[in-house]
């Protein structure tokens, strides 16, 4: 808290004008689906459908800025099997560690906060192929630029829309990655109590 | 009607949002098989007293023929005498010569199998060869009348097809699978227990820390094992009301009960989920406890390929 209070305090009034309006912790709950790319050594590149469903816990370490963490279930469908071959689904834990930055992008009157943000950090997931329980495990890099909506009127909720890409490092294929759109609901349990 | 134990992901999650049902929906299109399906079936009662008789393998191999056949398969059927490592080789070499690379290869067998003392394998291996007894063979085996698990392996490399489906349903059948990527929750034999999820998540941790692409047995790039039993279990046939081994009871009702996903084809996993669903509940619980319960395997790996249209 002091470093953020330090920051806070030699922000520029400038920045300040960008600082999100909303501060503190941040519980959040989303979902996402997209589609996911897969290609092994020895089989061409096809697509498969995913989902998520994921909680979150975001830790301002300035008001711009801060870590999070995630813990959800994601799920990959299989592949289209018109050739005979197919890339096996499969579902299992995921858990994420990233950095966030964020900032005021526009606001109208007292009705509503236009937020911008973005995410950057790591996976580790544990997964099972659909149908068995063949449990393995890799890692993934994520990149997730955001939209927060903020109505005032709504205290301490926010909404985002989201453009998750994910690259997941996996020793059995050659490709793996995936893009898709994302929505997180997020309170933020401090705010009303820190303002005015 | 039974069903996949497995929980059905797509049918809770295709609602999330607009984007996951579109995709989802391209799982469901159409397949219009642009090849090619060969495969060879044998199956062996009477080993010539070699080795003990069994009932039901020639009748496994009457019924898959009938299946496959239906399925638009090309197959070969040999049984009993018939069924040798002679005429296995020149039915491999006869396959080789029609097929081509995007064509499917199966191969199908029941009888006896086993393990063999005969030390370790390549490295990363495990410790021993398992094998399929073809007639003539006796105990112990004699490498001359059985296929090990990398004889089997290296004598279907000349068939160019890159899609291999290999079944058995014999003894200790899951020592085929390429031990590298079955990492499976199924232990290898059911009696001596199961794994705990910690030593499972080391295992997948291990097991991502160490892959280095190789296997000694029959990995999955290779073709896709779809085994009766555990490396270390063996497997069982029985009069009525199976009247065939008890993996091949199950499997011929994978073309009708084994499409987990409904999308309308059985893949080597669904028939695997099916056979291994039915076992469990049906033979596990009322004949094999406490020591003959045994579960079917499958290869692992990243990839699955289309065994039947779903009737």
């Amino acid at each position: 808290m002091a470093l953020s209070a330090a920051a806070d305090t030699l922000m520029p009034a400038a920045a300040r004008r960008i600082a999100s309006p909303i501060r503190g912790l941040a519980l959040g709950a989303g979902e996402g689906a997209g589609m996911a790319l897969a290609r092994s050594p020895y089989w061409p590149l096809n697509v498969q459908p995913w989902y998520t469903v994921n909680l979150s816990l975001d830790v301002p370490v300035v008001s711009f800025f801060g870590l999070g963490f995630s813990l959800g279930f994601r799920g990959t469908g299989d592949s289209d099997p018109a050739t005979g071959v197919l890339y096996r689904g499969h579902h299992g834990l995921e858990t994420g560690a990233y950095l966030y930055g964020r900032g005021r992008l526009a606001r109208a009157g007292d009705r509503l906060d236009l937020l911008g943000g973005i995410i950057a950090g790591s996976s580790a997931n544990f997964e099972v192929y659909s149908l068995t329980e063949l449990l393995f495990f890799y890692p993934s890099l994520l990149v997730e630029p955001y939209l927060e909506l903020h109505f005032p009127r709504l205290g301490a909720h926010t909404f985002s829309l989201s453009l998750p890409a994910r690259l997941d490092f996996r020793r059995d294929l050659e490709l793996s990655a995936s893009v898709g759109l994302g929505l997180r609901w997020r309170w933020y349990p401090k705010h009303n109590k820190e303002q005015p | 009607m039974r069903k996949a134990i497995q929980p059905r992901i797509w049918a809770a999650g295709a609602g999330l949002l607009l984007t996951g049902m579109a995709f989802a929906g391209l799982s469901a299109c159409m397949l219009n098989a642009p090849y090619d399906k060969y495969a060879i079936v044998y199956g062996v009662a009477d080993y010539g007293g070699l080795l003990n008789t069994l009932a039901y393998p020639d009748d496994d191999a009457d019924a898959m023929f009938l299946l496959l056949d239906a399925q638009g398969y090309a197959v070969t059927i040999r049984k009993n005498d018939q069924a040798t490592r002679a005429n296995l080789l020149g039915d491999i070499d006869s396959v080789a010569a029609k097929a081509d690379k995007d064509d499917l290869f199966l191969f199908y067998f029941s009888g006896h199998g086993g393990p063999t003392g005969t030390g370790p394998e390549a490295e990363g291996g495990d410790r021993y060869d398992e094998w399929v007894s073809l007639y003539g063979s006796g105990y112990p085996p004699d490498l001359s009348t059985t296929f090990s698990d990398d004889a089997l392996n290296a004598a279907f490399k000349i068939i160019p097809c890159r899609k291999k489906v290999i079944i058995l349903d014999s003894c200790n059948s899951g020592g085929f699978i390429g031990n590298e990527l079955e990492a499976d929750g199924e232990p290898s034999s059911l009696v001596e227990g199961s794994e705990s999820l910690a030593e499972l998540a080391a295992r997948a941790i291990s097991l991502y820390a160490n892959f280095d692409g190789s296997s000694a047995d029959i990995p999955p790039w290779e073709a896709l094992v779809l085994s009766a039993a555990g490396e270390r279990e063996l497997s069982y046939e029985m009069g009525w009301p199976y009247g065939h081994g008890i993996f091949t009871y199950y499997l011929l009702e994978a073309e009708r009960e084994g499409d987990a996903n409904r999308d309308g084809w059985v893949t080597v996993t669904e028939a695997f989920a099916y056979t291994q669903d039915c076992i469990y509940r049906d033979w596990n619980f009322d004949y094999g406890l406490p020591s003959y319960v045994f579960s079917p395997h499958v290869s692992g790996g990243p990839v699955d390929y289309v065994l039947f249209e779903a009737r």
